[in-house]
């Protein structure tokens, strides 16, 4: 890990109060500044304040909000919420995979996108919702999901 | 200035109040997340360039949600001595229409839900008068709120201000009646008197197992602890309940006036609220409130000279539904994984770093300052012997509108589905309900007449949880929805006891087995045992509940899984 990302994981650690209870709040920092958690930085982190490593990976894999390898610059969250379920958004998932030919949870090759299911992302009302970085698209067909995704290529 | 005692509240009400109804006009934009995902920023720009193009002079407020979510983005605009004009479906192409509205004094008829011509709180007490004599032929053709069952048959109490007032401006809230049950509380109530309110109140928990508030608070009380803490559980992992999300949005100061309260009660010095990762909104406006408070003096060393000292801090989790548990969420909090602790000791005994513990749901803690104001009696006067009080239910599925909205405890079910979701969307019928996230069963459509309340619910075999309701029509593959479920537990399941960790695996297996048309009696079976076993065994709740969706299926839907089993 180099100078640079250690003196943000630094600033990052002294903006959260000394002890145990810091390590959830920085990592998400960590994981907002870098995309990702790298390897180096749990460990430096887990150094830093001083807990075991084992309990900061454990932490680190524990929460779904946090990813060990890093994203793609366009993040497609399709919500495989209830009510979105209801409204086919396994369909949905199923063709934004095929489209842009990775699983849930991965990176497309040129890093240009992940893909994630999240539990409902709180607009039940526009189900069935994905969302691409801050841009939410409402009631979505199959067809239009691919339009979508040609935008952000 | 800091506030010192009730009657300095006063002066920040006037101001709020002026803000609220001012002598120009206001237009108001629905921006929680709801309303951002149908584009309601983009709809305050377009607002705003009209406003200059036209020339002419409004504040433009973002506010809350006021639970119309199927018709975002709602405008509103109040003009001096003229009701207020509620409009939806407000999309950037409408924003001329609706500024060219305040010069001409002619409202925008096609897009006018309602018309409003005072806003009154829950008790009636505080109030905002718009209009100025009778309203007037122009306004006749707009349906008046009082009139509109959407909100004459809800009883607005913890949400009496989400989407009237400004999340962001502590003025607006307190005109409202914001903070005088914390300057009634801290000037002139003993903790004990309190916490007897809260017990005649009869109060039970909103976020799912419903314990008594009062019987908790007053068990930390009397526990020994050189520190004490009150959390404020808002991790809401349910996959289809945003309203407590929406809430925060719209109205912050309320938790958070809740929460100082029963940090008064319990003798805490510290507090945190506990939210969802994703809450990113939520928790914005939760810190512009807290430092508002802040500044005042309504949250840090000595409140109103009362001696009483109390700090507020908010932490976002990290995605795990199983976190809504108090005992996971509190390992969450102290920077563990979120695996449930064993109890006893509860968190009132031994909670956050080992110290005495309240945890509450958002959603009881913004009860709170309503009981302090009018007493446990006055509050109990509402809702039924099971649950007193009102619930807020987020109601979505196959519904024509999606919703979110607040109801005295014991409406029944399908009043709730007829009234403000007016049905299934497209006149088909009602197959089967869900309340209570995952872990409530799949319910048939003749148990529609069930009560919402704890005890009603639980009879029908579900739960009142944090209070979602889903809507299922005759299209819904019930087998289907069920293998969602126990899906949704087996990704979020935290792997610490066997039962869980292995039942919920075994239960999807099973549900595949029958979705793919080789299912036998045997497995059936088998599922029923497994779902005593893993209420018997399993650590938390989500284990005991886990095999609740698919154990509900098979009871509720006898005929949809034989034509699914093997043909022998």
């Amino acid at each position: 890990m180099d100078e640079g990302t250690k003196t943000i994981i630094d600033k990052l650690i002294k903006k959260h109060k000394p002890g145990e209870n810091a390590v959830v709040s920085i990592f998400q920092d960590v994981q907002e500044q870098q995309g990702y958690l790298s390897e180096d930085a749990i460990r430096y982190v887990s150094e830093k304040l001083e807990i075991p490593v084992s309990r900061a990976f454990s932490v680190a894999t524990f929460y779904s909000a946090f990813s060990l390898t890093p994203l793609g610059r366009n993040r497609v969250h399709v919500c495989l919420g209830t009510a979105c379920h209801i409204k086919g958004a396994d369909n949905i998932a199923g063709r934004i995979s095929r489209q842009l030919k990775i699983k849930p949870g991965e990176t497309t090759g040129d890093r240009k996108f992940s893909l994630h299911k999240v539990r409902c992302l709180g607009c039940c009302a526009l189900a069935p919702v994905v969302k691409v970085n801050d841009d939410t698209y409402a009631g979505v067909s199959q067809d239009q999901v691919v339009s979508v995704l040609e935008k952000y290529r | 200035m800091k506030i010192k005692k009730p009657e300095d509240l006063r002066k920040i009400k006037t101001r709020g109040m002026i803000l609220l109804s001012p002598d120009t006009a206001r237009i108001t934009v629905g921006t929680a997340t709801c309303g951002n995902a149908r584009g309601a920023e983009k709809t305050v720009n377009a607002i705003k360039r009209e406003l200059k193009r036209q020339g002419v002079k409004a504040d433009v407020v973002k506010v809350g949600c006021n639970g119309m979510c199927y018709a975002e983005p709602i405008v509103e605009v109040i003009r001096s001595g003229k009701p207020r004009i509620t409009y939806g479906y407000a999309g950037v192409d409408r924003a001329a229409d609706i500024v060219k509205s305040l010069s001409t004094g002619k409202p925008v008829e096609d897009i006018a839900l309602l018309r409003h011509d005072e806003h009154k709180t829950a008790d009636g007490i505080e109030s905002v008068k718009y209009s100025k004599g009778r309203p007037g032929r122009t306004y006749s053709g707009i349906k008046d709120y009082n009139k509109c069952d959407f909100f004459k048959k809800q009883k607005k109490l913890v949400s009496r201000n989400a989407g009237t007032i400004n999340p962001e401006s502590m003025d607006e809230y307190i005109a409202l009646g914001g903070y005088s049950a914390l300057a009634k509380a801290l000037t002139s109530m003993k903790p004990e008197q309190i916490i007897n309110e809260v017990k005649t109140s009869r109060l039970r928990g909103r976020g799912g197992a419903g314990f008594p508030a009062g019987l908790k608070w007053e068990a930390c009380r009397r526990a020994d602890g050189e520190k004490k803490y009150i959390v404020c559980n808002g991790s809401e992992g349910d996959p289809e309940i945003g309203m407590h999300r929406s809430f925060l949005e719209s109205d912050p100061h309320a938790v958070i006036e809740g929460i100082i309260l029963a940090g008064y009660c319990i003798e805490a010095q510290e507090g945190y609220i506990y939210l969802n990762d994703r809450y990113v909104l939520a928790s914005e406006r939760v810190k512009t409130a807290i430092r508002q408070a802040e500044k005042i003096g309504l949250l840090g060393k000595n409140i109103m000279s009362s001696g009483f000292s109390f700090s507020l801090k908010v932490k976002r989790g990290g995605g795990a539904y199983v976190c809504g548990e108090e005992t996971a969420l509190l390992n969450s909090l102290e920077g563990s994984i979120g695996e449930p602790r064993t109890r006893p000791p509860f968190p009132v005994e031994k909670g956050l770093f080992g110290m005495p513990t309240v945890v509450n749901n958002l959603e009881t803690l913004a009860n709170i300052p309503l009981i302090v104001e009018h007493g446990g009696k006055w509050f109990a006067e509402t809702g039924t012997p099971s649950g007193r009080g009102t619930k807020i239910v987020a109601l979505s599925g196959n519904v024509s509108q999606t919703c979110w909205v607040e109801v005295p405890l014991g409406t029944k079910v399908d009043d709730i589905i007829k009234t403000f979701g007016r049905g299934t969307a497209n006149g088909k019928r009602i197959k089967a309900f869900q309340t209570g996230g995952p872990s409530g069963g799949i319910l048939p459509a003749r148990l529609l007449k069930t009560k919402l309340d704890y005890d009603s619910l639980a009879r029908a075999g579900t739960l009142l949880g944090s209070g979602g309701l889903l809507v299922m029509d005759e299209d819904t593959d019930i087998i289907c929805m069920a293998r969602f479920l126990t899906e949704f537990f087996a990704d979020e399941s935290c792997g610490k006891c066997t039962s869980c960790r292995e039942g919920v695996k075994r239960l999807l297996d099973l549900i595949d087995t029958i979705a793919e048309g080789c299912g036998t009696e045997d497995h059936l079976n088998i599922i029923k045992r497994m779902d005593k076993a893993m209420r018997d065994t399993s650590f938390c709740a989500l284990g005991k509940t886990a095999a609740a969706p698919i154990a509900s299926v098979i009871k509720h839907f006898p005929g949809d899984v034989k034509k699914r089993m093997l043909k022998q």
